[in-house]
């Protein structure tokens, strides 16, 4: 049986047991991975997972049941299970599906399907971890390794609802991870990591660059000083700028707004942040891993300004939170096959500004080059902002000694405002995009 | 379609033909995990009734060992010519194909730390949507100022079986019931959050009678006590960890760099140092799966080895590290009941239950008295460790200043920042207020979630560096 006749017979077995709308998802994964470690192949992993979820609506009440035994007498049982569900529930004005006008797919070729991103043949997966081992084990000073691990596969989407839409997307994905110690002229050991992931194989980083740049992240680590404590001007690189971007994304989701648990829930339409940030919710970019023809919930993709020049222009929103909140739905429903759809972005990108990252850190007479975050201290309902660290340290314009075991904390209505600059170095990491960002208003400290 | 080998992972013979076939390439060790979780979810947002899941889910992996190599594959059909596929696959790791006659497999022990749920337990939906707007109301009416409240409510119940090819077979039945609360309070243009859960392995009617309404008011009145906070001061500071929650610094601190996975690789920072001073004296940490429905608690682990009761520190003196089936093979030690996994689409690894720092002799208020200028850390968000150095940082949800003595001013988000044998070094005071956080902990690690418990008495850090926005 097909995961099309599956998700059909849920829907009509839920409106037959009394449901008065419905929609039924098929999430099915395939794919492999592997460890190498010292050149030894230490993990083989073979991965096929199949999930069903059925949603029953009665008038507005809802309920969701689940199963991964895909066959149609399960799909069947489990529909009966959502609407015995519905039926308990309690009314909820906002529940439905999504307006009918919203549904369809866009009509563009994404281009998310490469066969040889979804291998199931780990060849592919152990010659690549292995030679990205190798070229960082290959650099000086490094001489240990915890390993590095790729695999590949593919993500089959499949939806239906009562108000007539069918459709199924895919996307694949390959990946190289390398993580290495490097040893310092004291006997320090300090470890870093690297990696790259992309929807086509052609698309991925040489195994030997992501294993050079592990290396050479972990080298640079060694013989590192805590910073002066202090307000200083900080850096993000672009994989700590993806992070904010990502903080700023969760900050503008229409759920957080009905929820009161965002700072800027009272901003729409207002200037919160610099004039050089504009930010992005983009699922129409061809060969991206968050692209995506229609949403968790059947609702047409389209690219949605989330901040333009500090502005917030929409909130990040699906068809319950956008009721909620007051708003429209933006195609943003993420969705697992367990469970309710959840707002979530498909790919987020921050603009990059005009100039290069060398000149944009050549203004900086003294300051803090983040390359790493870590520790959950955001609260997006307050605003503040604490995390553990690491980078370079800044001086007159260059980046000089490593840094590290200090804090940088702020408050993130402070950071909007102070994004002093934005590099034109936009980078990728999987579904988000973001420059080197030069900030005002935080503060470090090291003890 | 009728399946004329139906499997459901119980039937000895069954698997043990699964077991010689993921030994037919030569493979020194395998076994076979059988998993069916059930889980029902009740979201009450604002009053309403936001989301009611319900759904069953399971499948089977088997692991093939081959020296230090692992092959791994799971399929989610319930039918014994899949698990066979899965078993080939696995068995690949190696390369020396031969006969193995079927694995012969009989019952192994388990403990009996919790109840397997009858079906008396069972809340009808209209008692689970009751109990939930309990705790919603309770919420409200602890301030005007809270806006917004979210209370979850999560029952599974996780039906395993191993089987190994060593000829023993075992099985368990885990439930987990879960009951969390997040408050949002505004004030002139503040806002801020509190948060408060409770995790066991224990049926819904197993519940204390007022704990929807305490874990509730416990969450209002955090998020109602941080408007009042300011930021907090920046640098080193004597800190104070309060009692129960701040169990997370031994699960970051020591916990993850005693996982015997980096050690057997000589990557963590406390690799190599048994028997060697790594805390201060007054420092004793213990791993502990067998507290009665704690949430950590196992009555076997995931590679159907007993759960064990670990010192890892004694008195300050490194004892032992937690390992599972590879790592006490390599390292050769005996497993520690230590082996979880998240799921059967997951390779078993060495990680923590409840972790623990035993009571000591100190008043805590005695505690609080000795410091002149310091932070008392009360509630954690979250945490987390680079293994390799043993840096770690946490979250506090509520914190205080503590001036002359006394606990004042309420503090806003703090981070704390520091190394874990460092730390564990400045551990100069330990209270006789051990208290157990059940606040529905979960550990990350590799992208593999488990449930975990911690637990401490007040502890004094006679240094520690704080991360404030002041």
């Amino acid at each position: 049986m097909s995961g099309d006749d599956v998700v059909d017979a849920a829907v009509a077995a839920a409106l037959a047991a009394g449901a008065s709308a419905a929609d039924a998802v098929l999430v099915e994964d395939d794919g492999a991975s592997v460890a190498v470690r010292d050149g030894v192949v230490e993990r083989v992993e073979r991965h096929g997972s199949r999930g069903l979820g059925v949603r029953a609506f009665c008038g507005t009440r809802v309920g969701i049941a689940y199963t991964n035994t895909i066959d149609p007498e399960a799909a069947r049982r489990t529909a009966r299970e959502a609407v015995a569900i519905a039926e308990i529930s309690a009314e909820d004005p906002a529940a439905g599906l999504p307006e009918t006008a919203e549904l369809g797919a866009l009509e563009i070729d994404l281009d998310t399907v490469d066969p040889g991103a979804a291998g199931r043949d780990v060849a592919v997966w152990i010659d690549l971890a292995t030679r990205a081992e190798a070229a960082a084990r290959a650099e000086p000073r490094i001489e240990r390794s915890e390993g590095a691990r790729a695999g590949g596969g593919r993500r089959t989407f499949t939806l239906a609802n009562s108000a007539g839409f069918h459709d199924a997307r895919a996307v694949t994905s390959a990946h190289v991870h390398v993580a290495v110690f490097a040893t310092g002229d004291g006997g320090e050991r300090q470890r870093d990591l690297w990696f790259d992931a992309a929807v086509h194989l052609a698309d991925l980083a040489s195994p030997e660059d992501v294993g050079r740049e592990a290396a050479r992240r972990a080298v640079r680590r060694c013989g590192f000083r805590k910073p002066p404590s202090g307000a200083v001007p900080v850096v993000f690189s672009p994989l700590v700028a993806c992070d904010f971007a990502g903080t700023l994304v969760a900050a503008l989701s229409a759920a957080a707004v009905y929820a009161r648990g965002t700072f800027l829930a009272d901003a729409l339409g207002e200037t919160v942040g610099s004039a050089a940030l504009s930010l992005d919710d983009d699922p129409t970019l061809p060969r991206r891993s968050g692209s995506r023809a229609f949403d968790g919930e059947g609702v047409r993709a389209r690219r949605t300004p989330l901040l333009e020049a500090g502005r917030v222009t929409s909130w990040l929103a699906d068809a319950y939170a956008a009721r909620r909140a007051g708003c429209a739905s933006t195609g943003a429903a993420g969705r697992s096959f367990d469970g309710a759809p959840r707002v979530g972005p498909s790919n987020f990108v921050l603009a990059a500004g005009s100039r290069p990252p060398a000149d944009v850190l050549a203004d900086i007479p003294s300051g803090l080059y983040v390359t790493e975050l870590f520790g959950m201290g955001v609260n997006l309902a307050s605003g503040a902002w604490s995390r553990g660290g690491a980078g370079l340290w800044i001086e007159r314009g260059e980046l000089t000694h490593a840094v590290q075991e200090f804090t940088v904390a702020g408050d993130l209505r402070t950071m909007l405002r102070g994004v002093r600059e934005v590099a034109s170095d936009l980078t990728w990491f999987g579904r988000s995009a973001a420059p080197t960002l030069v900030l005002d208003g935080l503060t470090v400290s090291a003890g | 379609m009728l399946e004329r080998h139906p499997w459901d992972g119980t039937d000895p013979a069954a698997l043990g033909r699964v077991l010689a076939v993921a030994l037919g390439r030569g493979g020194d060790l395998a076994d076979v995990f059988v998993e069916e979780r059930s889980e029902a979810r009740l979201v009450l947002d604002d009053g309403i009734v936001r989301s009611a899941s319900a759904g069953t889910v399971g499948g089977t992996g088997v692991r093939v060992l081959s020296g230090e190599r692992t092959g791994y594959a799971f399929t989610e059909e319930r039918a014994e010519r899949a698990v066979l596929d899965a078993a080939r696959t696995a068995a690949a790791i190696a390369d020396d194909p031969r006969d193995v006659a079927p694995v012969r497999v009989t019952r192994g022990r388990r403990r009996d730390l919790y109840r397997a749920p009858e079906p008396g337990d069972a809340y009808s939906p209209s008692q689970r949507i009751a109990l939930v707007r309990r705790a919603y109301e309770a919420a409200r009416a602890v301030d005007p100022r809270i806006v917004h409240c979210v209370v979850t409510l999560e029952e599974q119940v996780r039906r395993i079986t191993i089987a190994s090819s060593v000829g023993v077979v075992v099985d368990d039945v885990q439930p987990m019931t879960s009951l969390r609360v997040r408050c949002v309070a505004e004030e002139g243009g503040v806002r801020t959050t509190g948060n408060a859960a409770w995790s066991a392995r224990r049926a819904l009617a197993d519940l204390d009678a007022t704990l929807p309404e305490d874990e509730a008011r416990s969450a209002a009145l955090q998020a109602v006590g941080n408007l009042a906070a300011r930021p907090a001061p920046s640098g080193a500071f004597p800190v104070v960890l309060g009692n129960a929650w701040s169990g997370v610094l031994l699960h970051e601190a020591v916990g993850h760099g005693l996982e015997a996975d980096f050690n057997r690789k000589g990557l963590s920072r406390y690799s190599g140092q048994i028997g060697e001073r790594v805390a201060s004296p007054l420092v004793t940490v213990i791993d502990d799966g067998t507290r009665a429905g704690s949430r950590g608690s196992l009555n076997v682990d995931d590679e159907g080895h007993v759960s064990g009761r670990s010192v890892l520190i004694e008195n300050g003196i490194l004892r032992g590290y937690l390992h599972d089936r590879l790592s006490a093979r390599v390292m050769g030690a005996e497993p520690t009941g230590n082996g979880r996994r998240e799921s059967y689409a997951c390779v078993p690894m060495p990680r923590m239950t409840d972790t623990l720092m035993p009571a000591g002799g100190h008043d805590p208020e005695e505690i609080i008295r000795s410091v002149e200028r310091g932070v008392y850390a009360v509630r954690f968000g979250g945490g987390q460790v680079e293994i390799g150095k043993g840096d770690f940082v946490f979250a506090a949800t509520e914190a205080y200043l503590i001036e002359g003595g006394r606990v004042t001013a309420p503090l806003r988000d703090v981070t704390l920042i520091g190394n874990g044998p460092e730390v564990m070094s400045r551990v100069t005071m330990v209270g006789t207020d051990f208290g157990f956080s059940d606040s529905a902990w979960m550990c990350g690690k590799d992208g593999q979630s488990v449930p975990v418990g911690v637990g401490m008495p007040t502890v004094k850090i006679s240094s520690l560096t704080v991360g404030g926005g002041a």
